[in-house]
Parts: C-alpha cells; sequence; structure tokens
C-alpha cells in the first residue's frame, strides 16, 4: 500500500510541478486545503485524473467520483486498490 | 462523422478574431480545421514589419477555436474559455501564404473542464504542438 501511496505521490508531483519532496507531502493531507492542505485548483484535479489514467490505468469520467476519490493521496490509493481488486 | 459545414457558423468568434476559415472534419472527440494565412493579415503590419510571422499566440488561439468547435458542435449558444496553456513547442515559423492545418482530440473531460492534445501543420509538417484545457459555460 506504501509502495501505491510513494507512486501516487511522485505522479502528483511530477504532473503538478510542484517543489516539494514526497515525503513532505501527509498521506492524509487535503489536496485541496489552501490552509494545511496543498491548495490544488480544479485544473490540477484534471491533470491528476489524466495522471491516474495514464500511469495506473485508472478511467475517471465522472465529476462526483473525481470528488469522492481526489481528497487525499489516502482516497486516491484505496480507490486504485479498489479498482485493482474488482478486476 | 458530423455534417461539418453547420460548425463554423456556432463559432462565436467573429471578425477581426476569427482564426478559423473552414472546418474539414468532426466527430465525437475530435477535429480538423483550416487557417489559410494570408499576408493582408492586419497582424503581420507590426510582427514584424520587415518579417512577417504569424504570431505563436495566435496559433494556440486558432487551436483553442477548433477545439472549442469539438466541444461544442452541436451546442450553439455555449461559449468555451481557455483554462490552460500546457507545454506548447513551435517548431518552425508559419508564414504569409501558409495554410495551417489544425487538429484538436479530447484526451479527457471532467466537465466543465475538457483537455485537448493540438496540433499545427503546415502541409505535412508540425509548426506547433501541445495541449491546452478549455472550461465550458453550463
Amino acid at each position: 500500500m506504501d509502495d501505491i501511496k510513494d507512486k501516487i505521490k511522485k505522479m502528483l508531483l511530477n504532473r503538478l510541478k510542484l517543489k516539494i519532496a514526497p515525503h513532505d507531502i501527509k498521506d492524509d493531507a487535503q489536496l485541496f486545503a489552501q490552509e494545511g492542505g496543498l491548495g490544488l485548483d480544479s485544473i490540477d484535479a484534471l491533470e491528476l485524473v489524466v495522471g491516474l489514467q495514464k500511469e495506473f490505468g485508472i478511467v475517471i469520467t465522472d465529476k462526483a467520483i473525481a470528488e469522492k476519490v481526489l481528497i487525499s493521496i489516502n482516497t486516491i490509493a484505496n480507490f486504485i486498490k479498489e479498482k485493482e481488486t474488482s478486476s | 462523422m458530423v455534417d461539418v459545414s453547420n460548425a463554423l457558423p456556432n463559432l462565436p468568434h467573429s471578425y477581426p478574431f476569427r482564426f478559423l476559415d473552414k472546418v474539414l472534419e468532426l466527430e465525437e472527440g475530435r477535429g480538423v480545421g483550416i487557417k489559410n494565412v494570408t499576408i493582408n493579415e492586419p497582424f503581420f503590419q507590426g510582427h514584424f514589419k520587415e518579417n512577417p510571422i504569424m504570431p505563436g499566440i495566435l496559433i494556440i488561439e486558432a487551436m483553442a477555436q477548433i477545439a472549442g468547435i469539438v466541444l461544442h458542435h452541436n451546442k450553439k449558444d455555449k461559449t468555451a474559455f481557455i483554462a490552460r496553456v500546457k507545454d506548447i513547442k513551435f517548431k518552425n515559423p508559419v508564414l504569409p501564404g501558409d495554410q495551417l492545418k489544425i487538429t484538436a482530440n479530447i484526451v479527457l473531460s471532467l466537465p466543465p473542464l475538457t483537455q485537448f492534445a493540438v496540433k499545427a501543420f503546415v502541409e505535412d509538417d508540425i509548426v506547433a504542438e501541445g495541449e491546452i484545457v478549455l472550461a465550458s459555460e453550463g
């Protein structure tokens, strides 16, 4: 599970060009919160969905699902795990 | 394949800010448009007086216009706005007399945002390519 989380963090940092290290992101940090979170915006969210599709084979086309999945590193990792076990 | 004859009139842009002359192909998720670049383009008066080159920013505008048609080809009264211009490379200058062929393909859509892969060709050479994100109204 930690491997997946590291991979998600690296994907996020690469795609969003954030100048922090993977270990600076807490697993439960709110991605879109300005205070105590990463302060991402909706355009970053689209980039993350593209990244999840290209690097993890996870397809999200529904905004409601994106809002449930893109909360923290933990929620993304859980979603990937669910998809892996159901396929 | 969609009937392309009605595509261009649906473009909300009008003179002097229409950077497409014709839609060649239009289907779900992708489209191809043409912009004929003539020596009479107003921007060539200043860009540059002795050395006319189509401004890259206007090539991006043409890319966004065909992307907007792909997004809204059957929704006449909708407007889309540029939300992001990503990694656009300009590989060759576009000169008076060139015909720009521009392709826009949807990479991913998560309303209201849609990401496109865009390319511009003169004859068979790529002159510019990259990605554009449009935000659509409504």
